[in-house]
């Protein structure tokens, strides 16, 4: 098969036995590869009924066709699994070397079920799967971790896990080579549970045949004289993502002057396989407080603004703390969420001093740090941080429960009230199990940009024209049905293994993805087609949820939204994108109403009607998901 | 390892600015094995153990100095030298 390696390797944890089968060329030609071939498999090997920590829940890695070639930004790797957060079953997306080692040893997929007796780590290497003792790696840190693994097994990529997931611990995260982060919603804590301490795709030497290598070439020579032209690619290249938007935040009013110069001084660039807008990077503090210190980064804007809820303005202090929540595996933004809501229902006196034991809960710099480690180690009053926002409400009460910030038991990324209403924030309420980001659209979405802008990128991403007077209209556009169009395409991204960050996503469009499909694997498709491919993954990850109870009221925004809150001075209400008016829950809920309508989904329930599964080529899947009774 | 065929000019090395994209890997390989396989690359790039971030960066013996890596890398590590001198 071209493009793909041809096989998917099993692994029982607790028979301690794996096993290979061939990839199904049916299979992989209705959903493409990565997320959408993962979720085909978890419809068959994650049980509806079995608890994201059991031994039951399966853990499937898949990379997709564009992985391992040439195609610029093609190291996406899918994670797929019952996440203890949300309940739901999510897929995670994350750069970096791992699907281009692992196809290179003969895998396209690997399902991880069971429970090890001890800790274990994978060794993925020319056709085998080891699995191998990992006592003396347990308790460690991600990145003493894959330092460990690293001179055994390089050139290898390498899954650790860090003491947050060994607790168990569900605002958790994970990173592929200290460098992309991957496990929102808490794959490491279904890791962690499993004893599963780490994944080593080793260099193998299996090779990648594809279709047409010249036809390949020609189409990525070509988008590479695009991406090499970008104007902004050497701010990008020297200062990563931070420089490019530093500007942006000081003139929010973060308190990050002088940090360009430090941050400059310390970054290396770190890029993905193929890529070559590498905007990862690690952090090197070799001067002031703290050096040396390395941290590794997928952008530094979120800590940024992190400092800036914590009045922290210490650049060196804001490197420290990125770097031990990575090396804990602890989730910022659940992190942070979870500590505003402590940090409220304290100043509320709502929270006593014995279910603190005696720790004031403050957004100060010494005491974050000791709240970050206790969380990773469920200690003390971390036992409860570590649940996760609706997790840790609900031993506390109704009143924290009313006030917590989540949707599907998760942080949100994005908070729409200092911003808008945009595609981006809505996609979190309707995106099915909670774990993967952009979805609803890229950096590009969330600024009040023209209307042109929008149809420019409808258009380069393969909309068809007679859609067009559906969503855009000449003074704005629909988001619930923009949202769905976004949904689609992204959902390509994640199947083929592309990465859809902002600055390589910028230049990828439906007439590249044909070509390199086509390329690739040897099936040339029109836009529809692929686009409909993407739906059909969409609506696959749909039914796996609403197959286990999830439904309409899952999708409900927080009572937060609805709330004004004070941002740097300013008092912002949820409005529409363009910021004209006020939005309201009536108003989401109407949102929601064209979302499911634009999606063939039943108004009540959230379930993909018969017809649209019909016409999805889902029929199979109906009868199990009583969509039928619809 | 059969000999090279041809000999271009030299590839000048600068490791320090790899990132670590695996482009020169890819593109030599392929044009080697006519399939992509960084290993079955004439060249080789390999993190240095311990710094997670650099890499160390080696024709190997098999290399003919066609210059694919150099023309392609997109982060300028690797330079084929002109004829006649300069990089």
């Amino acid at each position: 098969m071209n493009g793909y390696a041809g096989w998917i390797a099993y692994i029982d944890l607790s028979a301690g036995r794996t096993w290979s089968e061939p990839l199904d060329a049916d299979m992989a030609r209705e959903f493409i590869g990565g997320w959408g071939v993962n979720a085909r498999l978890a419809w068959d090997l994650i049980p509806p009924e079995a608890e994201a920590l059991s031994p039951e829940n399966a853990i499937i890695f898949g990379a997709g066709p564009f992985s391992g070639t040439l195609v610029p930004g093609s190291a996406e790797l899918s994670v797929t699994t019952k996440l203890p957060l949300s309940g739901g079953i999510g897929t995670g997306c994350g750069g970096g070397h791992f699907p281009l080692m692992l196809k290179s040893s003969g895998f396209d997929h690997l399902v991880v079920t069971g429970r090890a007796d001890r800790p274990v780590y994978l060794l993925i290497l020319n056709g085998r799967v080891e699995i191998r003792p990992a006592e003396d790696l347990w308790g460690r840190d991600t990145y003493e971790t894959v330092d460990a693994l690293r001179p055994r097994h390089e050139p290898c990529s390498i899954i650790p896990i860090g003491p947050a997931g060994e607790n168990r611990v569900g605002i958790t995260v994970t990173f592929i080579d200290k460098g992309g982060t991957i496990g929102f919603g808490g794959l490491p804590a279904v890791m962690g549970a499993k004893h599963l301490k780490a994944v080593v795709a080793c260099q193998g030497d299996r090779p990648l045949r594809v279709a047409d290598p010249r036809r390949l070439v020609r189409g990525v020579d070509r988008m590479m004289k695009k991406v090499l032209a970008y104007r902004l690619r050497p701010q990008l290249i020297k200062g990563g993502t931070f420089a490019m938007t530093s500007q942006w935040l000081s003139a929010m009013g973060l308190p990050i002057g002088g940090w360009d110069e430090i941050h400059e001084e310390a970054r290396q660039t770190l890029a993905c396989p193929s890529c070559p807008m590498g905007d990862k990077e690690v952090n090197r503090l070799r001067r002031g407080e703290f050096s040396p210190l390395d941290a590794y980064l997928t952008d530094f804007m979120g800590e940024t603004e992190a400092s800036a809820a914590t009045a922290l303005d210490n650049h060196n202090r804001a490197v420290r703390r990125l770097a031990l929540f990575n090396r804990l595996g602890l989730c910022r933004i659940g992190f942070h969420n979870v500590l505003d809501l402590m940090v409220s229902l304290s100043e509320d006196g709502l929270l006593s001093p014995d279910q603190t034991e005696g720790l004031k809960l403050d957004r100060d710099y010494e005491t974050v740090l000791k709240l970050i480690e206790m969380t990773a180690h469920r200690r003390g009053f971390g036992d409860i941080m570590a649940d996760g926002p609706l997790g840790a409400a609900k031993r506390l009460g109704p009143e924290a429960e009313r006030r917590a910030l989540h949707i599907k038991g998760c942080s949100p990324f994005i908070d729409p009230r200092p911003d808008s209403m945009n595609t981006m924030a809505f996609a979190q309420l309707v995106h099915p199990g909670r774990s993967n980001y952009a979805c609803g659209g890229v950096g590009i979405y969330m600024q009040a940009r023209p209307v042109e802008q929008f149809v420019h990128h409808a258009r380069r991403t393969g909309l068809a024209e007679d859609r067009m007077d559906h969503i855009f209209s000449p003074d704005g556009f629909n988001v619930p049905r923009l949202t769905k169009h976004a949904e689609d395409w992204y959902s390509l991204f994640n199947a083929l293994g592309q990465c859809h960050r902002l600055y390589i996503h910028r230049f990828h469009a439906m007439e590249y993805f044909l070509d390199f499909l086509a390329a690739i694997t040897g099936e040339e498709l029109d836009g529809p087609g692929l686009l409909e491919r993407g739906e059909r993954i969409w609506n696959l990850q749909k039914l796996l949820n609403t197959r286990m109870g999830f439904t309409r009221e899952h999708d409900a925004p927080p009572e937060a939204w609805f709330t004004p809150v004070e941002i740097m001075g300013h008092r912002a209400v949820l409005k529409d994108y363009y910021g004209r008016t006020e939005i309201t829950r009536a108003d989401v809920e109407d949102m929601l109403d064209d979302y499911y309508a634009e999606r063939g989904w039943d108004r009540e329930t959230g379930r993909p009607t018969r017809e649209t599964l019909e016409r999805l080529g889902l029929a199979a899947f109906t009868d199990q998901t009583g969509s039928d009774r619809c | 390892m059969t000999e090279p065929a041809k000999q271009g000019p030299p590839i000048r090395v600068h490791a320090e600015r790899c990132a670590g994209c695996l482009i020169c890997e890819l593109r030599c390989s392929l044009r080697f094995e006519k399939a992509f396989n960084p290993g079955r690359a004439r060249i080789r790039v390999r993190r240095l153990v311990g710094a997670e971030s650099e890499y160390s960066v080696e024709l190997d013996e098999g290399c003919d100095r066609c210059g694919i890596c150099a023309r392609h890398c997109p982060y300028g590590a690797l330079v084929q030298v002109k004829e006649g001198g300069g990089a």
